[in-house]
């Protein structure tokens, strides 16, 4: 991480984020929930967040194959730009968790910071092209308003130069985020770092 | 001949219900991402559909149908109201969520878990603590809780996914 970016109560920095209610405890965790955890995230046996999940396995099976298909997956939409929408439905939203790691991810894969910077400040004026204009347009639309997003918003990424395979990522993207969020917001709350 | 009226089963309810059909626009480039059509379909039928001890069937349909009804997403209100007609739940019932409202519910927990359902999905922000509390004390334990929060989120999603598929179809269908 090249600078601290600390705008609007939004960050880069690396937050810890606490479960209000009783997580699995990893020592009595069953094969199934051990299995299914490694396979989530790399550190989710020290998440709070991922033990939380793991109270219903299967279900956060499903889950972590959806979130990990979409936001991982070879071809279409840069990883960049699905990073950048996140980090706008997640500023959207209200996701201060969800938000910091979206924009370490953004600017590890894009090496800069100025589009996250501009989301911080003013999410419906930002992006540094036209074409992420474009993208964050879309993703405050699908957020907020969902049954008003029409063939003339697909057209808008169009024009931008998006094929109908990156526009599907980023409608993927986005709703991913829609989950994402309201677990993170609903189920504990982001630690700062002791300063 | 017998013609008969409804349409043949489709296991992925999205395609069913945009009516994205092979060959179109919508429908191939959806299913490019197999994983994610796979996933999807799976935590439907994992949250709205399998068992879960002490979280009837009927009750979570109600959760997805407010849901639904407050983003809005008339498709998918009328998807989970046609299943909570053939589990038995009255009309009148159905009829006031579809709405957004619930004033007709008489059980305390499920009251409980559709106040829940109102702020995750209106204001998810608003979510806190006092909220995951009130929902353990109506009854509910830690499992609950974790399926209900999966199933709230899952619904924002799935509406999100129809809606962003539904202008891809509109967009295809004029090319």
């Amino acid at each position: 991480m090249s600078e601290v970016i600390r705008i609007k109560g939004f960050t880069n920095e690396t937050l810890d984020w606490k479960a209000w209610l009783d997580v699995v405890d990893i020592e009595q965790a069953t094969p199934e929930q051990i299995a299914i955890l490694e396979e989530s995230h790399p550190k989710a046996k020290v998440s709070d967040y991922y033990l939380f999940l793991a109270h219903q396995p299967e279900i956060l099976r499903q889950r972590s194959a959806a979130f990990n298909a979409i936001m991982y997956a070879p071809g279409g939409m840069p990883r960049a730009e699905r990073e950048l929408s996140t980090a706008v439905v997640s500023r959207i939203n209200g996701c201060v968790y969800c938000a910091s790691v979206h924009a370490q991810r953004f600017e590890q894969l894009a090496k800069r910071t100025d589009a996250i910077k501009q989301v911080f400040e003013e999410p419906r004026t930002a992006g540094t092209t036209e074409r992420e204009k474009a993208i964050v347009q879309f993703s405050i639309a699908l957020t907020e308003q969902p049954d008003q997003v029409s063939k003339q918003n697909i057209q808008l990424l169009k024009d931008v130069g998006l094929t109908e395979a990156e526009i599907l990522d980023l409608i993927h993207s986005v709703a991913i985020f829609a989950w994402a969020n309201r677990l993170m917001l609903n189920l504990g709350e982001p630690v700062f770092p002791s300063a | 001949m017998t013609v008969t009226s409804s349409p043949p089963i489709q296991a992925d309810t999205l395609d069913r219900i945009l009516g994205l059909t092979p060959g179109s626009l919508a429908f191939e480039t959806r299913h490019q991402r197999t994983k994610v059509v796979d996933a999807t379909q799976s935590s439907e039928n994992l949250l709205l559909d399998s068992p879960i001890e002490g979280l009837p069937v009927s009750d979570r349909l109600l959760v997805a149908l407010l849901a639904c009804a407050l983003t809005p997403s008339p498709e998918f209100v009328a998807e989970y109201a046609q299943r909570l007609k053939n589990h038995g739940i009255t009309d009148a019932i159905i009829d006031e969520v579809s709405r957004g409202t619930f004033s007709l519910v008489q059980d305390e927990r499920l009251k409980q878990v559709l106040t829940f359902t109102h702020t995750l999905i209106t204001d998810p922000i608003k979510a806190d603590k006092q909220a995951l509390l009130k929902l353990k004390s109506s009854g509910l334990s830690t499992e609950h809780i974790t399926a209900l929060a999966q199933l709230i989120a899952f619904v924002s999603y799935q509406v999100r996914v129809s809606a962003g598929l539904k202008a891809l179809k509109a967009f295809g269908a004029q090319s």
